[in-house]
């Protein structure tokens, strides 16, 4: 899964030495909180579009602020925000859905 | 002694070299709440335990303009900056469920506001700090130059926008406000006066009008809605901190800037008032996560 962080996949902090498999990657987190929220967070992408997978995540924000992330599959691609608590997402909403411009 | 910001822990060596490497090995170990802090406060790029310590030092450092407004300008960027408490965010154009979520929350948070000023009487021998908290339990809920008691102002606040007295009285606050309340029972009746003294007053700068001065993107609301917007016993309720709390915290941070340095304690107090905020962090957003229940609810 392509992501724009080179550190922790959720918040691109470069602390901590968690490592979890999500999607068939290992993935390096900062901590299990922030792996539980991206974890939920790809499930949750995965039920709302109906992909069996994930090309591509990119993330923008924080915690207080929430994030917008951008998901592709193939040509699909979907725009979305999610807050999470404690690794538990508490607030997700597509903003946008359809097919990506073939560069 | 030093105090972890994060967890609490008590170290007893004064130098910064020994907080720092106690964060720093729970950083290694990936625990959350060490990891957070450091991201959020120091910095999200990892570093050497040199570099740590010298960023720590500098965060503490408040040789430029005193301990009370190093106390001030660190609230300001924790909860007034470009990524403000999502109830900040509530505050600048309040409905009526912000209100009753405030309303709810805030009764306990009064509740415990009283308990802590009276350990902090029964625990110092200092006259000026034992008048300071008995004016201001006073304040709370007996009311002061005619005005009525803050927590009746409160009530008449809910009831306002509809939320009756008893359900305000008789519901169980949410899992961060209890978790924020028993932290402030445990420092308030345990720990030394001074640290119950900056870990409770330090947080009525929230409603500190003055907060712009401090490089503050947000204050708690916005004036105008005082005259318009919101109901009369809101716009009561809301004037009487606005103008009550810039004098409380004022106050209470220059006798806390006096005896921290009497006491040699600056240090110590600096990381009570950072577990102090942060659990208020989380009480916030529980008038948050309060004001939308009863919007999904009503």
């Amino acid at each position: 899964m392509k992501r724009n962080y080179d550190g922790c996949a959720l918040c691109d902090a470069t602390w901590g030495d968690y490592w979890r498999e999500v999607e068939g990657e290992r993935m390096f987190f900062c901590c299990s909180i922030c792996a539980d929220a991206f974890e939920n967070m790809v499930k949750r992408v995965k039920k709302e579009t109906g992909w069996g997978k994930i090309d591509s995540i990119s993330i923008e924000g924080n915690y207080s602020r929430g994030r917008d992330c951008v998901a592709t599959n193939g040509k699909e691609k979907v725009e979305f925000f999610f807050r999470h608590e404690d690794g538990i997402i508490t607030e997700f909403r597509v903003k946008n859905q359809g097919t990506k411009p073939v560069p | 002694m030093n105090i972890c910001p994060v967890c609490g822990v008590k170290i007893n060596e004064d130098a910064m070299t020994t907080l720092s490497s106690h964060i720093y090995s729970e950083a290694l170990s990936s625990d959350p709440a060490h990891v957070m802090w450091l991201n959020r406060v120091i910095s999200r790029k990892r570093l050497t335990e040199d570099e740590l310590t010298k960023k720590m030092v500098e965060f503490y450092d408040f040789s430029k303009d005193g301990l009370a407004m190093w106390i001030r300008r660190r609230f300001v960027e924790r909860f007034f900056s470009d990524d403000p408490n999502i109830f900040v965010i509530d505050m600048q154009n309040p409905i009526k469920y912000t209100i009753m979520g405030y309303v709810t929350e805030h009764y306990h948070f009064l509740k415990q506001w009283v308990r802590s000023c009276a350990y902090i009487i029964a625990r110092t021998d200092v006259f000026d700090v034992q008048k300071y908290e008995v004016d201001n339990i006073s304040e709370e809920y007996f009311g002061k130059d005619g005005n009525p008691a803050h927590v009746d102002l409160l009530l008449q606040m809910g009831e306002s926008v509809g939320l009756k007295r008893e359900t305000v009285v008789n519901t169980t606050p949410l899992k961060k406000t209890q978790v924020a309340i028993n932290y402030w029972e445990q420092v308030c009746s345990s720990e030394h006066w001074l640290d119950a003294m900056v870990s409770m007053h330090s947080l009525e700068l929230i409603a500190d009008r003055n907060v712009k001065q401090y490089g503050a993107k947000y204050s708690y609301f916005r004036p105008e809605i005082l005259e318009g917007g919101i109901t009369r016993e809101s716009s009561k309720f809301l004037r009487a901190g606005y103008e009550a709390d810039q004098y409380h915290a004022g106050d209470a941070l220059n006798l806390v800037e006096f005896y921290a340095k009497k006491l040699k304690m600056e240090k110590e107090v600096q990381s009570y008032f950072l577990r102090s905020e942060d659990y208020f962090f989380g009480y916030l957003e529980a008038r948050h996560e309060r004001g939308k229940m009863y919007e999904e609810e009503l």
